[in-house]
């Protein structure tokens, strides 16, 4: 065992490559300390700042372990490379371990990345978790290939433009219409993916006014790339309210005439089931199936949908009464996994509708 | 214990090695169920009754042909390769009535493998562990006609080793598909 | 030559041979990338071709290159370095070969189709993989190529442990194995745990796609994001399956041209095995963005990761300390290995973070960070196992100096491709888009990556001289003509087919080296 853990004495380049790497470091903290991200790309919402900071502290915390594994690499391979004047077969100095420097370069790093673990997860919990609530709720669905946005009290979904109001925290609800897309603002640093059949939230605070892109990051088909072409707009509380009030105002018919269909309903009596099972065929088949609602076409299977425990409501909320279905054959409906087109899109009467509603009713 | 010569035999030690990655296989399906299970408020869903008897009867038949298996094992040891042909027929036999009641208990289903997510579960589970039990039946008659030549040598024995591993692994999983799909739902 | 040959060194020279011939596919499909990307807006493909050639490149470079050009490398060594006359199960290795042949043929395929290969990735993410309206027989043709190279790397995987269970020569006890063949044993207990819920996630995806299953469906009952847990449960190991073995190689070239043992022999091994078993439990980070995960958990272990990782490092530069360095073309490259690998594991514990996650990933950063680790890593080790082993494989040397420019086209072309890919990402350009606005300084980095992209090519080209010229020239390379310490260096260049016509005596790890230094002891105590 002559060769284990000799001692072997670090000799004077060694100690002045060592310094040089402490300088280089010193710089690198330095330089990483005081780079400006916002020369990269702006910061346009609150988290933005903190995720640049646990940025710049993982930066100032590799810079130095990059230099001083680099450089020793390179020192070694220059200093210990064969020269023309040693012997052909010299071998190196024949050292198989030592158990005190290999436990310490175990023990070191795994400190180092534990502590970067938590200032991580406390980041985290800064963004996902500590931040306002108070806010707006905003809802964005990803669609092939394009976004669209609800706002309360605004009917349907906007398009092109989001628009938010500085200082006023932000609860964002994503998700999908078709397949799985990713709603990222890059100048916020925050990004979620939309998920059919999930919502994801992020929170966030708008903070410098201006027009910033969303951008979709999960393939989601031939047009992905196209999906970087929609904006969001911070701006301050006059032109928010404009905007806003604008949309609201704009749908306002849309969200009357749904508040008149009550008054304006169909008449329901002398329908023939016969009749609606042919109207059935005719017009609705290609996206209902008159089977449980789980088996879906483009919508639900609609048996039973007067008389089914499990989905007591429709998909408008309301409660499953045939006023109610004959309400939605009516005006139709638009939300966030499809949309059925109204009466008269579908081409039906109200008579037919009346017909339908009867089938529907023995459908059990 | 079998003797460690066998145990080590790279034939049996691949078998080992192979049926690791099986459980692998089956983990993620078994994962599966129960991620999209615990994301499910009603589960399974509603006009999804599988009949209990017959995962019962499919226990019982699977359990008798595992243990016909240690029969033929321990007829081996006592070194009769005649012996054990008699345990192996009666193991081929209720694996192929366990077959028939499988397919016979999937016709009976009002489910199909397009109702729900629950119903591709349920089908491709069972479905691959059928696939697995034909191929131990395939296995078992190959078994069951090399017992007769006249040199039975180390490395049959040791496939009859590792066939057996395979059996009982067959039936370690159907355990698992029967507490998953029948008994806890 | 014999086709259906079962000598291990046969089939994993096909396996190493046909992983490079598709790494040249798979490598002209990134010039198109680049080509297509070197200007903003670029016209060159439209985006569907687009769309197959980034899903063609990864899939091909991931499950038909780099992992099986380290299988095929297992292949051929591990029975040599630990003595052994072939493989466990040479029959079942031929098996393997054919499989991972034709299932590579099968995905390429696709292209053939009327709809075009697989549009959606490498990863192929439901419900996009899923929707009639969308892929066709090309994704088929995905699915059924991934599956016949799983069980072709389960089957080696297998193949691997058993051979170095049962078939060690005397004297070669578990702790006196190569690294590399260390390497290969933790390799192929990950594809053990890790391709078979791949085979059962892509039975899944084709359930779904063609018996009107509803895995992925979450209309029906099902849910999209089990998708990703099962692919990623595969997919974080597949990483490792692509790094380890390479680890293994840049550690016998290391020690090699150090002229030293390997630096914490023992430490080295129990690494290995670290990064394998927490390689298991990471498979969310990948899933971060998704807002379904357990963020906390899945960065911490992704983390700690960095440990083992860090210890390989450390190890291999005290290899280094007071060696005697030879600058051969296989060094260089592993130090190349080294300089690239570092940056990608150091991006790579940023992303673990899941704040920064969330901006960085699916951008260009997350791009330059895994090629800084595959490309800049495992695709280097590839290129200094080559040089490494040649002389070994075919008896010949290739020459130095067409080494070193391979090596010198590479580098600078590597890091002139995917250095500008960092500031991409963090500027704000995603991944997987055909075209690109010009905005900030994307126009300049893109055109840097792609005049990377063609110095690249030419170190290929180099490297494809190197090859052709040595096979021309035979100039004889010896037994042992970089003074290597394994046993493969024990018998003759190529060896026979019957391996070894005597052991030396096998004392350590290192043989031969205790073979020609009789008087030096082996310094282990094991």
């Amino acid at each position: 065992m002559e060769n284990r853990d000799p001692v072997v004495h670090l000799d004077r380049n060694f100690w002045i490559v060592t310094a040089v790497f402490a300088v280089l470091s010193a710089i690198s903290v330095w330089y990483f300390g005081t780079f400006d991200f916002v020369r990269l790309l702006p910061e346009s919402a609150a988290p933005a700042g903190d995720i640049d900071a646990l940025t710049r502290f993982l930066l100032m915390s590799s810079g130095p372990l990059f230099i001083f594994v680099i450089g020793y690499l390179l020192y070694f391979t220059i200093a210990y490379r064969v020269r023309r004047s040693d012997p052909p077969d010299a071998i190196g100095t024949q050292i198989h371990d030592n158990h005190s420097l290999e436990l310490w370069w175990t023990v070191i790093p795994t400190i180092f990345v534990v502590v970067m673990a938590i200032f991580s997860v406390k980041i985290w919990y800064n963004i996902e978790v500590a931040q306002p609530t108070n806010g707006i709720a905003v809802e964005s669905i990803g669609h092939q290939w394009y976004y669209t946005f609800r706002y309360p009290n605004v009917h349907g979904e906007i398009p092109n433009e989001m628009h938010l109001e500085v200082g006023v925290p932000v609860t964002l609800h994503v998700t999908s219409s078709d397949v799985i897309h990713s709603f990222w603002v890059p100048t916020m640093r925050i990004k979620a993916d939309m998920v059919p059949g999930l919502i994801n939230t992020l929170h966030f605070t708008p903070l410098n006014p201006g027009t910033y892109k969303i951008i979709c990051t999960e393939f989601c088909g031939t047009l992905h790339g196209e999906m970087e072409k929609q904006t969001v707009v911070i701006e301050d509380h006059a032109h928010f309210t404009a905007w806003y009030n604008g949309w609201v105002a704009k749908t306002k018919n849309v969200s009357d005439a749904i508040a008149a269909a009550s008054a304006g309903a169909i008449p329901l009596t002398g329908g023939s089931a016969s009749a609606g099972q042919a109207t059935f065929a005719a017009k609705c088949s290609a996206c209902h199936k008159i089977a449980p609602f789980d088996q879906k076409i483009v919508g639900p299977g609609l048996k039973g949908i007067l008389d089914d425990p499990k989905h007591p409501n429709l998909v408008d909320g309301q409660k499953a009464t045939p006023e109610n279905v004959a309400a939605i054959l009516q005006h139709g409906y638009k939300g966030d996994i499809g949309a059925m087109p109204d009466m008269t899109a579908n081409g039906l009467s109200n008579k037919d509708i009346a017909n339908l509603v009867e089938f529907l009713k023995n459908q059990k | 214990m079998r003797p460690l010569a066998i145990r080590a035999h790279p034939i049996v030690l691949g078998v080992s090695l192979f049926l690791a990655s099986e459980l692998m296989f089956f983990a993620g399906l078994f994962a599966a169920y129960f991620d999209l299970r615990a994301g499910s408020a009603v589960w399974p869903p509603p006009g999804t009754h599988v009949n209990i008897l017959e995962g019962t009867i499919g226990t019982v038949l699977l359990a008798l042909s595992s243990g016909f298996a240690i029969g033929l094992t321990r007829a081996l040891d006592r070194g009769g390769a005649a012996a054990g042909r008699p345990w192996l027929f009666a193991g081929i036999v209720s694996a192929v009535l366990f077959v028939a009641l499988t397919v016979y208990g999937w016709s009976e289903e009002t489910f199909g493998i397009g109702s729900s997510a629950y119903g591709s579960l349920y089908y491709t589970m069972t479905g691959f562990h059928l696939l697995h039990v034909i191929a131990g039946i395939v296995l078992l008659i190959a078994l069951f006609f090399g017992l007769r030549a006249p040199a039975f040598v180390a490395d049959h024995r040791a496939g009859a080793e590792g066939i057996m591993y395979y059996w009982h692994f067959v039936f370690a999983v159907w355990l698992g598909l029967y507490a998953t799909l029948y008994l806890l739902r | 030559m014999n086709p259906f040959s079962t000598d291990h060194k046969r089939i994993g020279l096909w396996y190493m041979a046909t992983s490079l011939a598709f790494f040249c596919v798979a490598g002209l499909l990134a010039l198109l990338i680049r080509a297509q990307l070197a200007r903003p807006d670029g016209t060159l493909l439209d985006a569907h071709v687009y769309d197959q050639v980034f899903t063609l490149h990864g899939t091909a470079m991931i499950f038909f290159v780099i992992a099986p050009f380290g299988l095929g490398l297992g292949n051929y060594l591990v029975p040599l370095q630990i003595g052994a006359r072939d493989m466990a199960f040479p029959r079942l290795n031929a098996f393997s070969y054919w499989m991972f042949l034709l299932g590579g043929l099968t995905v390429f395929a696709g292209a053939l189709t009327a709809g075009g290969a697989a549009a959606t990735g490498w990863t192929a993410y439901v419900p996009l993989s899923v929707l009639p309206v969308g892929p066709g027989a090309g994704q088929d043709l995905w699915i059924a190529g991934l599956l016949m190279a799983s069980v072709s790397s389960v089957a080696t995987a297998i193949n691997l442990l058993v051979t170095t269970i049962v078939y060690r020569a005397p004297g070669m006890t578990m702790w006196r194995m190569p690294i590399l063949t260390w390497e290969m044993v933790a390799t192929s207990l990950l594809i053990l745990m890790a391709f078979p819920p791949l085979m059962a996630v892509l039975a899944m995806l084709w359930i779904d796609r063609h018996l009107g299953g509803h895995f992925f469906d979450a209309a029906a009952g099902g849910n999209p994001i089990l998708y990703q847990h099962l692919f990623w449960f595969f997919g974080h190991p597949e990483v490792y399956v692509m790094i380890l073995p390479f680890f293994g190689v840049i550690t016998e070239i290391v020690a090699t041209f150090s002229r030293k043992p390997v630096f914490g022999y023992v430490g080295l091994v129990l690494s290995s095995f670290a990064i394998a078993g927490l390689s298991m439990g990471v498979w969310a980070h990948h899933m971060f963005s998704t807002g379904e995960v357990a963020n906390g958990f899945f960065a911490g272990v992704s983390f700690l990761i960095a440990v083992p990782t860090g210890i390989k490092f450390f190890n291999w530069i005290g290899t280094m300390w007071r060696g005697s360095i030879l600058l051969t073309t296989p060094m260089l490259f592993a130090i190349g290995f080294m300089l690239n690998f570092l940056l990608g594991g150091i991006t790579g514990v940023m992303v673990a973070s899941p704040p920064i996650d969330f901006h960085a990933t699916d951008s260009y950063f997350v791009v330059a960070h895994f090629h800084s680790t595959l490309a800049g890593g495992s695709l280097f080790a590839v290129f200094a196992a080559v040089f490494f082993w040649f002389p070994k494989v075919f008896g010949v040397r290739t020459r130095e100096s067409l080494g070193r420019w391979c090596f010198g086209l590479l580098f600078v072309g590597f890091n002139a491709t995917f250095l500008p890919m960092y500031v991409m990402g963090a500027e704000g350009m995603p991944r997987r888009v055909a075209t690109y606005p010009d905005i900030g300084h994307l126009a300049l980095l893109n055109g840097i990556a792609s005049t990377g992209a063609l110095v690249m090519l030419a170190g290929v080209l180099v490297f494809a001289a190197a090859i052709v010229i040595a096979l021309r020239e035979r100039v004889p390379a010896g037994d042992n003509p970089w003074g290597a310490y394994t046993l493969e260096w024990a018998t003759s260049s190529p060896p026979p087919e019957y391996n070894f016509d005597t052991l030396p005596e096998i004392r350590s790890e290192r043989p031969v080296f205790d073979a020609e230094h009789p008087g030096m002891g082996t310094g282990t105590a094991r």
